[in-house]
C-alpha cells in the first residue's frame, strides 16, 4: 500500500481538555472513541485547522484558521483552565516535518493573548472535514451569509459547503469504486442548481432538505468523491458519521472508508457508534492498520490509549454500556445477579 | 436419561450439575422431537440448556477461522433463532406434555453460544431475540387441582461459558 504525506503525530499541552497528550497516527484510519467532553472533536479540529492553514497559498498563518475553526474570538479561551502557566502548546509532525503553535495570555485577561509559530511550516493538501450536522440541505446562500454575518457556524461548516459546491473534478471521469458502493444507497445521483442540491432519481428530483438526513450524509460523501476531494494523499475528518444515519447503511459507509484509506486517504473519525466500531473490526484486514484511540478523562486531563486491535480498546464506554445492558438483561432472565 | 455421574462432556465442554436436584440429558431422553441438550432441576424452577460451541478444541486450529465465519453467518440468519433454537424449545415442551410430566414450574431457557466474536452487545441482542421467540405472556400455564390456571414464567438468555459460570456458579462449565 502506497503511503502519502500524512499526519504522523500530535502533542497537545494545556489545550482544552488536554494537559499533556500525545498521539501517533496511522496513515490509514484513526478512530477516536470516548465519552462526551474528552476532546475527540477538538483533536480533529486542531489537525484540520493546522492542515487548512498549511494548504493555503503564501506564508501559512495558523491564527485565523484556528480562531475560525474553534469559533472563538480569542484563542486564549482554548487554554486549559486552571493551569499555572496559561499557555497552550500544540505540535505535530506531517511527513517528517514539524509544525507547532503556542497560545498564551497573562492569566487574567483572555484578550491579552498572543501566539507564536515557526516562520516555515510544511506544505499540506487541503483537508476535508464533515461535521456532525448535515450541511447539504443548507447550502443555498450559506457561503455569502457566513462571510458577511456573524452566524453560529464554524469554519468546518463553511468549508464543507464550499467543497460540496465546487465544480466536478476533471480528474474524476467515471464513477469510481467508492462512489459505486454508495450509489445504490442514494437510489440516484446528486445534482446542484443555484447552490441548491437535489437528489435525482427515476421518479424525478427532490430538494435535498426533503431527503432523509441519513441519505444526505451518504450524498455528502458521494459529492466529495465526485468533486475529487478524496483522492490519494487527501485527509478526511468525519465527526460522528453515525449522526442521523440508520445503522443499516454503516456496512457500505465503512466499506467506502476502507477503500479510501487503502487508496491513500488518511481518515480520522470520532464516533459513539458500536456499529461503526464493529464494522471496522470485522471488515478491516490487519494490513489496513486501523488504529483506535480510547480517550479517557482523568483528573489530570484527557489521556489517550492507542491500539490496533479493537478487542484491546480500553476504556471503551460504548462496550461498557452494552456490558451494563447485557448484565441487566441476564439478571432479568436468570434471576441471578452478578456477584460483586 | 437422568445423569448420575459427573462431570459429563458435550461439545468439547465439561459440565458438572451435581448440585442440581436432578439433571436430564434430554437429547438422550427425548428421541421423539428435536429438543434441548440438558434439563437442570432446581428446587423451584428448571433450566433448559442448549449448547452450541464454535470453539471446540477437537477442530484443528487452521479450520477455526472458517468455523467462526460460519458461526457469524448462522447467528445473523433468522432461521437459527426461529427454527433451530425455538424448535428445540418447542420440542422439549411437546415432549414434556406428551409424557405426562406436565410442567408446573418456571423455566429459564438458556442457549450457551461459545464464540470469541460474541461480545456483550451481540449477546444482549441475541438474548432479546430469543426471549421474543419463547416468552409469550399468558400462554404458558398449568391448571392446578382446583381448576385454576397458574402462569408459568418462561424466560430466555444467551450466554457464553464465562457468563454462565458467573450466573450459575453451582453448575460449573469448563472447556476441555
Amino acid at each position: 500500500m502506497e503511503t502519502f504525506p500524512h499526519h504522523e503525530s500530535l502533542r497537545l499541552v494545556n489545550f482544552t481538555a488536554f494537559t499533556d497528550a500525545s498521539f501517533e497516527f496511522s496513515p490509514t484510519v484513526n478512530i477516536l472513541v470516548g465519552e462526551n467532553g474528552t476532546g475527540k472533536t477538538h483533536l480533529m479540529k486542531v489537525l484540520y485547522a493546522a492542515q487548512y492553514a498549511c494548504s493555503r497559498r503564501g506564508r501559512a498563518d495558523l491564527l485565523i484558521p484556528f480562531l475560525a475553526t474553534f469559533q472563538c474570538d480569542s484563542l486564549s479561551l482554548l487554554v486549559r483552565n486552571g493551569v499555572r502557566y496559561p499557555a497552550a502548546h500544540l505540535s505535530g509532525k506531517w511527513d517528517a516535518d514539524d509544525w507547532e503553535f503556542t497560545v498564551s495570555y497573562d492569566g487574567s485577561d483572555h484578550d491579552s493573548g498572543y501566539y507564536s509559530q515557526p516562520a516555515d511550516l510544511p506544505r499540506m493538501r487541503r483537508p476535508v472535514f464533515i461535521p456532525a450536522i448535515d450541511m447539504m440541505a443548507h447550502t443555498r446562500r450559506f457561503l455569502s451569509t457566513y462571510d458577511n454575518y456573524e452566524i453560529a457556524f464554524d469554519q468546518t461548516h463553511r468549508d464543507i459547503v464550499s467543497l460540496l459546491l465546487s465544480p466536478e473534478s476533471r480528474a474524476i471521469k467515471d464513477e469510481n469504486a467508492a462512489q459505486a458502493t454508495l450509489s445504490p444507497l442514494l437510489g440516484g445521483e446528486v445534482v446542484e442548481e443555484s447552490e441548491q442540491f437535489y437528489l435525482k432519481t427515476a421518479n424525478g428530483r427532490q430538494p435535498m432538505q426533503l431527503v432523509a438526513e441519513g441519505v444526505r450524509k451518504v450524498a455528502t460523501l458521494w459529492q466529495l468523491l465526485r468533486n475529487g476531494f478524496l483522492r490519494p494523499g487527501d485527509t478526511l475528518f468525519w465527526d460522528e458519521p453515525e449522526a442521523n444515519v440508520n445503522p443499516k447503511l454503516m456496512d457500505e459507509i465503512v466499506d467506502v472508508l476502507l477503500q479510501l484509506a487503502r487508496s491513500g486517504v488518511q481518515v480520522f473519525l470520532a464516533t459513539h457508534s458500536y456499529v461503526i466500531l464493529k464494522e471496522f473490526d470485522l471488515q478491516a484486514e490487519s494490513s489496513d492498520a486501523v488504529r483506535y484511540f480510547a480517550m479517557e478523562r482523568t483528573e489530570g486531563g484527557t489521556v489517550a490509549h492507542a491500539t490496533d486491535d479493537y478487542s484491546q480498546l480500553v476504556p471503551n464506554p460504548i462496550s461498557e454500556q452494552f456490558d451494563r445492558l447485557y448484565d441487566l438483561e441476564l439478571t432479568r432472565a436468570t434471576g441471578r445477579k452478578r456477584r460483586a | 436419561m437422568r445423569l448420575t455421574a459427573y462431570p459429563t462432556d458435550e461439545s468439547d465442554l465439561r459440565f458438572d450439575f451435581s448440585a442440581a436436584v436432578w439433571c436430564d440429558k434430554h437429547d438422550l431422553t427425548n428421541t421423539v422431537f428435536d429438543g434441548v441438550d440438558f434439563i437442570i432441576k432446581e428446587p423451584d424452577r428448571q433450566i433448559w440448556l442448549e449448547v452450541k460451541n464454535w470453539e471446540g478444541s477437537s477442530l484443528p486450529a487452521h479450520r477455526r477461522g472458517g468455523q467462526r465465519r460460519s458461526f457469524l453467518a448462522k447467528l445473523n440468519s433468522k432461521a437459527f433463532f426461529t427454527q433451530t433454537l425455538r424448535a428445540k424449545f418447542i420440542g422439549t415442551c411437546a415432549y414434556v406434555a406428551l409424557t405426562g410430566t406436565a410442567l408446573r414450574e418456571d423455566v429459564v431457557y438458556t442457549a450457551l453460544l461459545e464464540s470469541p466474536r460474541m461480545d456483550s452487545a451481540l449477546m444482549s441482542h441475541a438474548t432479546t431475540r430469543l426471549r421474543g421467540l419463547v416468552k409469550r405472556d399468558n400462554i404458558w400455564h398449568y391448571t392446578d387441582g382446583n381448576g385454576v390456571r397458574v402462569p408459568i414464567k418462561v424466560n430466555a438468555a444467551v450466554l457464553n461459558v464465562a457468563e454462565w459460570n458467573v450466573r450459575f456458579p453451582d453448575y460449573p462449565i469448563q472447556a476441555i
